[in-house]
């Protein structure tokens, strides 16, 4: 397994570089309208962490046999989700709305990025994006009540950069798979965690 | 420890494998007492279910005693006899909280498989595949058990284990078919399938009323244990199913229709003769015979009953039928958590004997024998319990 080892360090650290640039290209676009972002909340805006059009967009959501306000509240803990969410090592939070992001891959990859909440409505919405580091990224989770005592709907939205092409399908593939499945099995865990305490585990698969 | 593993197609061993860890606080780890081979057991053994590798612990109805429970387990404790449902609840979803727990969302580990072959995954399930959790399974000296305040049911210990065992699954099984064929008086139930699901389904479509039950099946011991049981028997081999059934009734068909058989039908009816060389060439897993006569057989507005197990497609599924005569179709697996107290009951009142099902008691380790004595349906072989406790005589 060591032999794989180098090899994505080196790709990590080349992706990190492009990370960086797409951020620092996204900064400085000004007033050039062809290299228009766009934020969490879908308009236009010079400061967004993922340059318009470019990011993998993930959307999922699950219905939850809790309240909002209790969802919301486990979420907005962000030092807790590297519990359920399995290529997170770690969230530090910094203050009310920054912190920092460490994700690990296999081989040792890793990546680290700055995020802020942009957007926090207690019981309903939190929304955030990168302001630095080496995966850049943005979006929002939502909690609303299901129809006819369903419990709650929770809808994650969120878009990462870099894009497509072999580069972002190798940046992908650092994490260990789909992104989009990633993201799925993650809530499932959110889900599964507050529904029964625990999330499911049989000793023998690797969990995705 | 001693397990029942995979070894490919038509071959298990008694391997040793790790034991079982607690891997949550809200887990118990059982030794196992009794375990029993299920005709679902099976399917898998023959190769018809997807995502079944070599070296899978195999099992789902299983019994013993409590060695080891994690620090937020409340009810379970050390010392406790419990059995333990095949299908895995987490006691707190929305479809657990109504009863359904072969519908829990939480329990399967592996729940994109689930929803890749099902839509929406179901429950995990001991000892049945990846699709279904990986969890490894109940043929075995130990079994981890998860949510164990949910999954584990404590039984008197009055009752021994052949009498109790089959509340994991069979037993609830029959009788959830019987239920959900929604029997009223009067009525005339056909039952395909004299296995052990089909056994318990006869009694228990007596117990909720039913005036009559006839009993399909090709193996004379099986027919006889049927009608042992009060049931009318029809040898599929000897006699024309559909039109016995008209005849017996008296032109109104069977009320109800209940398929204890499912996948692996055996017949030489020549959609069944098409299935089986689809399921060799793995374009498919089942074999619908009876499930496609359940429909054509039953009577006008009928209820058919699907206990028996199907994996995935079938096709020449009668659905004209099914329009035409205003047929219910009702399925699933078992919701054994919401039938096992009212089963114990009955168990404890005398209404039922299970252990009468059982035609063998070996000990853990003659399980290769006693998969291909239950595949060829030699020695009578009806059910067989496996002691992990027992030695193997010399």
């Amino acid at each position: 397994m060591n032999a794989t080892r180098p090899l994505s360090l080196l790709t990590g650290v080349a992706l990190l570089g492009v990370g960086v640039s797409l951020i620092a290209r996204s900064l400085s676009a000004g007033d050039d309208d062809d290299a228009g972002i766009v934020s969490p909340l879908g308009e236009r805006n010079r400061d967004a962490s993922v340059p318009y059009g470019n990011g993998t967009r993930i959307e999922k959501a699950f219905t939850i046999e809790r309240s909002a306000d209790d969802l919301y509240a486990y979420w907005r803990d962000l030092s807790r989700l590297p519990t359920i969410m399995s290529h997170l090592e770690s969230v530090d939070v910094l203050d009310d709305s920054r912190s920092r992001w460490t994700a690990k891959g296999p081989g040792g990859f890793r990546a680290v990025w700055e995020a802020e909440i942009v957007d926090d409505t207690p019981g309903e919405r939190i929304a955030w994006r990168s302001t630095q580091g080496s995966a850049p990224n943005a979006g929002s989770v939502r909690f609303a009540e299901a129809p006819g005592d369903r419990g709650t709907e929770l809808r994650l939205e969120m878009e990462w950069a870099p894009p497509g092409g072999p580069l972002g399908k190798s940046f992908a593939s650092l994490f260990g798979g789909d992104p989009a499945l990633m993201v799925e099995s993650d809530l499932r865990r959110f889900k599964s965690t507050m529904e029964a305490g625990y999330y499911a585990v049989n000793g023998t698969d690797v969990k995705s | 420890m001693r397990a029942v593993t995979f070894h490919g197609n038509g071959k298990v061993a008694v391997d040793r494998v790790p034991d079982p860890q607690i891997l949550t606080p809200l887990d118990a780890i059982v030794r196992v007492t009794s375990t029993a081979i299920c005709g679902s057991d099976l399917h898998m053994y023959n190769g018809y279910i997807p995502t079944v590798q070599k070296g899978d612990v195999f099992g789902h109805e299983f019994m013993g005693e409590v060695v080891e429970v994690g620090r937020d387990v409340k009810k379970v404790r050390v010392g406790d006899r419990v059995i333990v449902p095949f299908t895995i609840a987490c006691g707190s979803c929305i479809h657990c909280r109504a009863g359904k727990t072969s519908l829990c969302d939480n329990s399967n580990p592996n729940a994109w498989m689930g929803d890749l072959l099902l839509g929406y995954t179901c429950s995990g399930l001991y000892g049945y595949s990846h699709a279904f959790g990986g969890y490894p399974g109940g043929q075995a000296e130990y079994v981890r058990i998860a949510w164990a305040d949910v999954n584990a049911f404590p039984v008197p210990a009055g009752l021994p284990d052949e009498q109790v065992l089959f509340l994991t699954d069979i037993f609830p099984t029959g009788y959830q078919a019987a239920e959900q064929a929604d029997i009223e008086p009067g009525d005339t139930v056909a039952i395909w399938g004299c296995g052990p699901v089909g056994w318990f389904a006869i009694q228990s479509a007596f117990l909720l009323g039913a005036e009559r039950v006839i009993a399909i099946d090709r193996i004379p011991y099986r027919l006889q244990r049927a009608r042992d049981l009060g049931a009318d028997t029809i040898d599929l081999d000897r006699e024309d199913v559909v039109e016995t059934l008209k005849t017996t009734t008296a032109g109104r068909g069977p009320d109800k229709a209940i398929d204890c058989v499912g996948m692996e039908a055996h017949s030489f009816a020549p959609d069944s003769i098409a299935d089986k060389a689809k399921q060799m060439m793995k374009v498919s897993f089942d074999r619908a015979h009876v499930v496609r006569q359940a429909v054509y057989a039953v009577g006008k507005g009928g209820v058919v009953s699907v206990p028996g197990v199907y994996a995935g497609f079938i096709d020449k599924f009668p659905m004209g039928i099914v329009v035409n005569k205003a047929l219910t179709i009702r399925s699933g697996q078992t919701h054994v958590h919401r039938y096992v107290p009212k089963l114990l009951e009955m168990i404890e009142q005398g209404k039922i004997d299970p252990s009468k099902v059982i035609s063998h008691v070996l000990p853990l380790d003659a399980a290769p024998e006693a998969y291909r004595m239950f595949v060829d349906k030699v020695d009578n072989c009806e059910k067989v319990v496996l002691k992990p406790g027992a030695q193997r005589a010399a």
